[in-house]
């Protein structure tokens, strides 16, 4: 709900921003997002000799 | 080089107007999330003032203050402003919050008895190009080879990204998935690619390729305060769904 006590707008479907460009976003976000975390976990454990 | 001098300063200037208004939030609505939050980029500009001020002249306190604020802290701070704002469940916040206080105190603790090397320091190449020791690769650095507080700043920044930058991604996500609040989706998004920026920074200089950490910082503070922005900007009111008196 928001704060007027309305429930939120929803995107109507066929929307670009919803429907095409930011699901590719998160995905890629997400596999940077994972690739550093397994960089800084590798540097952490050592295993990266650095 | 002059870029490596304003590019901090400018960082500086973007993180100190972003934690002013951050802190500002906080006094209105004292929500623990915003406060964690503003003392990340407090933390944050303190790096980038260190920068700024070492191509000016060396100063021991303020290296300790910039591998403090910059590679150690500010990360950290930030995603325990994020595990405040998702994680409502019991008070494990609160106890990570308590981990986090004493690892930063231990820190600290540790960078303020590292012996420094200062004949290492140049003000005309910046901090990230000089401060660690490579005796096989012939680099002599202002950190003691195999010091303690370099072992300690992966633990900080994979704490700090899984939680900011994994918070960010998976605010987003949610409201995306529910198709509702835009301006928050967009800001959130914003948010995970500026803090994702100076963590590849970061990963890049300890890889051996510190010329990107400046600019990676920059970028970072400026993507994460239009997304707070974005994020915090109140939507357009929808039309009013009574009849025009026209």
């Amino acid at each position: 709900m928001s704060r007027k006590g309305h429930p939120p707008h929803r995107a109507p479907e066929g929307s670009f921003l919803y429907d095409r460009l930011v699901p590719i976003v998160l995905v890629v976000l997400f596999a940077l997002f994972l690739l550093i975390s397994l960089i800084a976990l590798a540097i952490g454990l050592g295993l990266l000799g650095i | 080089m002059q870029i490596d001098r304003w590019l901090p300063f400018a960082s500086m200037l973007v993180t100190a107007i972003f934690a002013a208004a951050v802190l500002r939030r906080y006094v209105r609505r004292r929500r623990p999330y915003l406060l964690f939050w503003g003392l990340g980029l407090v933390f944050y500009g303190l790096g980038a003032f260190a920068e700024f001020y070492s191509t000016l002249a060396w100063s021991p306190l303020v290296f300790r203050l910039w591998y403090i604020g910059g590679a150690l802290l500010t990360a950290a701070w930030l995603g325990q402003g994020t595990v405040f704002l998702l994680v409502r469940r019991g008070r494990i916040a609160f106890y990570l919050m308590v981990l986090l206080l004493i690892g930063s105190a231990l820190a600290v603790i540790v960078m303020f008895n590292t012996p420094l090397n200062a004949g290492a320091f140049s003000p005309d190449r910046p901090l990230s190009v000089q401060y660690k020791t490579d005796r096989e690769a012939g680099i002599v650095g202002i950190l003691p080879e195999g010091a303690l507080v370099r072992k300690l700043t992966p633990i900080f920044n994979l704490y700090g990204t899984v939680a900011l930058v994994g918070g960010a991604i998976y605010s987003s996500w949610i409201f995306w998935r529910k198709r509702i609040l835009p301006n928050r989706m967009i800001g959130n998004i914003l948010i995970a690619v500026g803090a994702l920026s100076p963590a590849f920074g970061g990963t890049l200089s300890r890889l051996g390729m510190p010329e990107f950490l400046y600019i990676s910082e920059l970028l970072g503070a400026v993507l994460m305060f239009i997304g707070f922005l974005q994020a915090t900007a109140v939507p357009e009111a929808a039309p009013s769904p009574r009849p025009s008196r026209a």
